[in-house]
């Protein structure tokens, strides 16, 4: 309630109307004082499970879609005579992986990279780039044999390189492409998953998944866990608007992000950032309430601000260049404040954090 | 572009809010933190509106009442006298004048801020200073954490000192954010995406930020007066036409940087000198990673060379001021070119040009910074003290990145091991490099990926590995970095060190020996005592005085020894001068002869002239310049040695030496013996010799060390460590051909004598022989 009150004060403009017609309804429910670490470690047990659950769905949904296609005698026969079946399955996929991923792994996104002990599935699992593109560290260790023979060694994270673009069409090597809507021509992303990729890349990701949650049900989660989560995890949302801000200016910069918008990664990251807030909140209020209240107003701010531009895309709303600019400085003012004021935090109630 | 808005839904949705809105006023307004929120939302709001086109009258008016009603909130007459100019118009003005004002507004409410957050902090009411401060704007790395604690304690006898640190620490954040937003408005006005209103908002704000209250400024520098803002050079950007726009953006952001205050304590010059010579040789390389036939083929890689180059602009930003008052001249004079090659790299960066422009660019800036400003990331002080210092850092360094890891905490691990590497890459990596550069590469490997057998610090923390496998990865780079400090501890080994001095130092005496053994020869007898006695006096002297003059530039050196490798390398250019003449003697016996023949005319002319004061003096003389003469050399030489490998075995060469030339001396003019002089000479010249080559091989190493001299590894070849110490031999292209270029200079010095001698019998034996000749018909 807090939220859309701080909302509705705002001026009486179109901005405006939007910020409150998108007061989050992700947030409120969290967002209540006196959570403890432990309910840091309950949110991404929960959110795990279901991640979990997602991705034995899509273990079972890849190997019915591998069969299908196996029984047709390839993508183009099934299309051609199973063609129900197969879009079914594509469309169930494509929704495992939003709750798998987009829904779901990004919404404790900032816990599992901001904390060392889990740091590694995420370049793992979702941050970690193709051999070719990044230092050492940040290269996904993901190699995959595939039951043609082929491997798949080191192309990305599993989530982000490989499962996306291959229900997606955004990679040409995860796919078959032929002319699925029958128009003759073969569009941009017409294509069909290849199956074989599709089973071996659920399977793994599914252990890798079943790894992440047994190690954050062994988690004791500390104060200083998420001091350093927040410090490590909340500089980046500026880049993440920066990401926002290209992908405005031409629709080909957005890249590898198909199934879901930017806004709902940067969603993801802050949600993770606010419950572990919430979670050190009240150490923090009881050493300077001001302080403890500015940190919580500001994750509101860029929360309500998230879901504004949200809508505003949801409508197909065109800014003006000048605007995008606009809205990406306000953006990047309100999360770098918070950077230095979390850290803050932390000095306040004596834990000390790197960066 | 078009902004497509959705009039029909806000129509229905406003009564709604506005009735909300009014209801809750009091409420809100109850809590500063809200009520600033608001005059924030509502400015944002319009200036988004702005951009879209124009700021809706409901909008403005909101925004305006919101304004106008925060002055409730202001206690501090500073404040409240700075808010009175914050009122906005009835109705919003034409588009560009409202943004002016919008952003103003903006800069304005910081300022409030900060004098209220004063204010209460002044009265002691700590929880409001507190509620002020946390509505300021910060940057992204503020370093915020002083004041927040300090606040916790910011009554009686500590109130003073926490209002400097308050205001001190908001005037630090300002002028930050106001390089950063003129930083962003630069690009966005050279990307050509500026508008008009964009222009005349984003100015505004800045300009008003960078107009700081005099009573904020007061409490943190005294003794300087506010700047003036310059508004002639605002009204003439945000009138610009687009070809206009760039140069007038120019003149007005010189104006805001150059009248922003100094903040600066000279620790804080120091870093940021360090740290932006470092930006700037990070720069091509993160470019080059990223940047690829004109693609981004690594963001990560490409946005840190373009925050880089960013940041190298605003520390030099920084900078400015501090420079302008310490280095006036170097500033005025090579300034602008380091800043335009910081440009040209940004203009570079965002173009996706050839890495080249970039490595140009980056290579001038840090040759400027190095050669014009003295910056230098390199230690100073003596070179033995550096490297111990060094190597004590990097233990400590990779030690704790080694329980760092051990405690899973892998980040903190990896930054430690990435400073402890580049600790090492400049201080250790760079000395051991001109000495032995597979060790220097092989040690190099070892903080990062390592080899087959033996994975590097890196790669072990980048697989995460534990127990065993991660204590040998540090053990091996620590035992790596200790076989290259037991090299450095070494410049010549104590054994040559002994040997050159005693070479030196016996062939100096020898020839010192030699003439005045020639001098003395006709002066026996009791009639020459006189003589004698005179030379000897000048001999004391020559020797009181050589000790002087070792004295005194020991320490005129000692005083500079701050100057570490590049003292050395000067110095020891010196000696190799030194031993340059006196190897010429040893074959050129020109020299040698003809001063012999000057001492000796001198000594005649003396003996004849009677006992004058003169007379005495000009014995004295005698006897004063042929030891001096060689007392000088040798003094000059032993500096270079005494910097390169210590006091204790140059002491000891010393000893021997002068114990040698002192037999010598004794046998010569008290007992009379008769020794082989010839023989001698040359045997000590042969020495000398050798001394020179290995000279020449260290005097390469230093300049090698200080970057006079380029490294060319020679790296399939295999050479002791010991040939280095000994001989000055090391495995690089420099290395191995310079000093045996001693022996080409030495072995052609004695060839062209030989020569010339030839030539001149020849031509004896020609003119003997031609009467015989002539006569024979």
């Amino acid at each position: 309630m807090h939220l859309i009150l701080n909302l509705i004060y705002s001026p009486m403009n179109r901005y405006a109307a939007s910020v409150i017609l998108a007061a989050s309804s992700v947030l409120a429910p969290t967002l209540s004082h006196g959570a403890e670490v432990g309910e840091v470690k309950s949110y991404l047990v929960d959110t795990l499970v279901k991640v979990k659950a997602a991705s034995e769905e899509f273990v079972k949904n890849s190997s019915e879609y591998a069969a299908i296609l196996s029984a047709a005698g390839g993508p183009e026969k099934a299309w051609a005579t199973k063609k129900p079946e197969v879009a079914a399955l594509v469309a169930k996929m494509q929704e495992n992986y939003k709750a798998m991923d987009s829904f779901g792994y990004e919404t404790v996104e900032g816990i599992v990279a901001g904390v060392d002990k889990f740091a590694h599935y995420d370049v793992y699992l979702d941050a970690g780039l193709p051999k070719d593109e990044g230092q050492p560290e940040e290269i996904s260790p993901l190699k995959l044999t595939l039951s043609t023979g082929d491997v798949i060694d080191r192309e990305g994270a599993g989530f982000t390189y490989i499962i996306e673009p291959a229900l997606w069409g955004g990679n040409k090597k995860w796919v078959v492409a032929f002319d699925l809507d029958g128009d003759g021509k073969v569009g941009a992303r017409e294509s069909l998953p290849r199956p074989e990729v599709l089973t071996t890349v659920a399977v793994d990701t599914n252990a890798k998944i079943g790894e992440l949650l047994a190690d954050a049900r062994s988690w004791v989660p500390t104060v200083e866990d998420c001091y350093q989560a927040m410090v490590a995890m909340t500089p980046t949302l500026s880049d993440y608007f920066e990401d926002w801000k290209e992908s405005r200016y031409s629709e080909e910069a957005s890249g590898r992000f198909f199934a879901v918008s930017r806004i709902s990664d940067m969603q993801g990251i802050m949600k993770s950032c606010a419950v572990m807030y919430q979670a050190v909140q009240s150490g923090v209020t009881a050493k300077d309430k001001a302080l403890g209240k500015a940190v919580d107003s500001g994750f509101k701010d860029i929360f309500a601000f998230l879901d504004a531009l949200e809508k505003l895309e949801e409508k197909k709303v065109v800014f003006k260049t000048a605007q995008i600019d606009e809205l990406a400085a306000q953006a990047k003012a309100k999360t770098d404040k918070l950077v230095p004021q979390i850290k803050q935090a932390a000095a306040l109630v004596g834990v000390q954090v790197a960066g | 572009m078009k902004y497509r808005f959705h009039a029909g839904l806000m129509r229905r949705l406003l009564p709604a809010m506005a009735v909300l809105a009014m209801a809750l006023l009091p409420r809100v307004q109850a809590d500063v933190l809200d009520a600033a929120a608001e005059v924030q939302r509502g400015i944002e709001s319009a200036i988004v509106e702005l951009y879209g086109g124009e700021v809706t009258p409901e909008t403005w008016s909101s925004t305006r009442q919101a304004v106008a009603g925060f002055t409730s909130n202001l206690q501090s007459p500073s404040s409240q006298q700075l808010w009175t100019e914050a009122s906005l118009p009835e109705v919003a003005p034409a588009t560009a004048e409202a943004g002016q004002l919008l952003g103003q507004r903006q800069a304005l409410l910081q300022h409030v801020y900060a004098l209220e957050m004063l204010d209460r902090q002044q009265k002691e009411q700590l929880e409001a200073a507190r509620e002020w401060r946390a509505l300021i704007q910060l940057p992204k790395y503020a370093d915020a954490v002083q004041g927040v604690l300090a606040l916790q304690h910011g009554k009686g006898a500590q109130r003073d000192a926490v209002s400097a640190l308050l205001a001190r620490e908001y005037l630090v954040w300002q002028t930050t954010l106001i390089r950063e937003k003129t930083d962003a408005l630069q690009r966005l006005i050279q990307q050509k995406r500026s508008t008009p209103e964009m222009i005349a908002t984003r100015t505004g704000e800045i300009q008003t930020l960078a107009a700081f209250p005099a009573p904020l400024l007061k409490i943190v520098l005294p003794d300087t007066a506010p700047p003036v803002p310059n508004m002639a050079t605002w009204q003439a950007l945000t009138k610009a036409d687009e070809a206009g726009l760039p140069p007038a953006f120019e003149a007005w952001s010189s104006q805001i940087r150059r009248d922003l205050p100094n903040l600066l304590t000279p620790e804080d010059v120091t870093r940021r000198e360090r740290l932006l010579i470092k930006l700037l040789k990070l720069v091509p390389v993160e470019y080059s990673a990223g940047v690829r036939d004109g693609e981004i083929v690594i963001p990560i890689e490409y946005r840190e060379a373009e925050t880089f180059t960013i940041q190298s602009r605003q520390i030099l930003d920084e900078l400015r001021a501090p420079w302008e008052r310490q280095r006036g001249d170097i500033f005025t004079q090579y300034e602008p070119a380091l800043r335009a090659s910081i440009e040209k790299m940004e203009a570079a960066i965002q173009a996706k040009s050839d890495s080249s422009v970039v490595d140009r660019e980056s290579a001038k800036a840090v040759e400027i910074l190095a050669d014009h400003f003295g910056i230098s990331l390199r230690r100073q002080g003596k070179a033995s003290e550096v490297i111990a210092e060094t190597m004590l850092d990097i233990r400590t360094l990779l030690s704790e990145s080694h329980a760092a890891a051990r405690a899973g905490k892998w980040s903190d691990a990896e930054s430690l091991r990435l400073e402890a590497y580049t600790t090492f890459d400049l201080e250790i990596e760079a000395r051991t490099m001109p000495r032995d550069p597979d060790l220097a590469l092989r040690t190099e490997k070892l903080f990062l990926d390592g080899s087959k057998g033996q994975p590097g610090i890196k790669a072990a923390l980048d697989a995460r590995a534990s127990g065993p496998a991660l204590a040998a990865a540090y053990e091996a780079a620590l035992a790596g970095m200790n076989d290259c400090g037991a090299l450095l501890q070494m410049s010549i080994s104590p054994l040559t060190a002994i040997y050159t001095t005693i070479s030196v130092v016996t062939r100096e005496g020898l020839e010192a020996v030699v003439i005045l053994a020639a001098l003395v020869a006709g002066l026996r007898g009791g009639e020459n005592r006189r003589i004698r006695r005179n030379i000897g006096i000048g001999v004391f002297a020559a020797l009181l005085a050589s000790v002087a003059t070792f004295i005194v530039s020991r320490m005129i050196i000692t005083s500079l020894s701050r100057y570490g490798e590049s003292l050395e390398a000067v110095v020891s250019v010196l000696a190799v001068f030194v031993l340059l003449i006196v190897t010429n003697w040893v074959f050129h016996k020109m020299y040698w002869v003809e001063w012999n023949a000057k001492l000796r005319s001198l000594t005649r002319a003396v003996n004849t002239g009677g006992e004058t004061a003169s007379a005495n003096m000009a014995m004295i003389g005698v006897g004063f310049l042929t030891i001096y003469r060689e007392g000088f050399e040798t003094v000059l030489f032993l500096q270079s040695l005494l910097l390169e490998a210590g006091l204790r075995p140059v002491l000891i060469g010393l000893s021997i030496g002068l114990a040698i030339v002192s037999g010598m001396g004794l046998g010569v003019f008290y007992i009379g013996a008769k020794l082989p002089y010839r023989r001698l000479l040359v045997i000590t010249g042969v020495l000398v010799i050798t001394v020179l080559v290995t000279f020449l091989g260290s005097t390469v190493r230093l300049f090698q060390t200080v970057g006079w001299l380029p490294i060319h590894p020679i790296t399939w070849l295999d050479i002791p460590t010991w040939m280095g110490t000994w001989l000055g031999l090391y495995p690089s292209l420099e290395g191995m051909l310079i000093p045996p270029l001693g022996l080409v200079y030495v072995g052609g010095a004695w060839l062209w004598v030989k020569w010339r001698s030839a030539r001149t019998q020849a031509a004896l034996a020609n003119t003997l022989a031609r009467p015989a000749t002539a006569a024979a018909p």
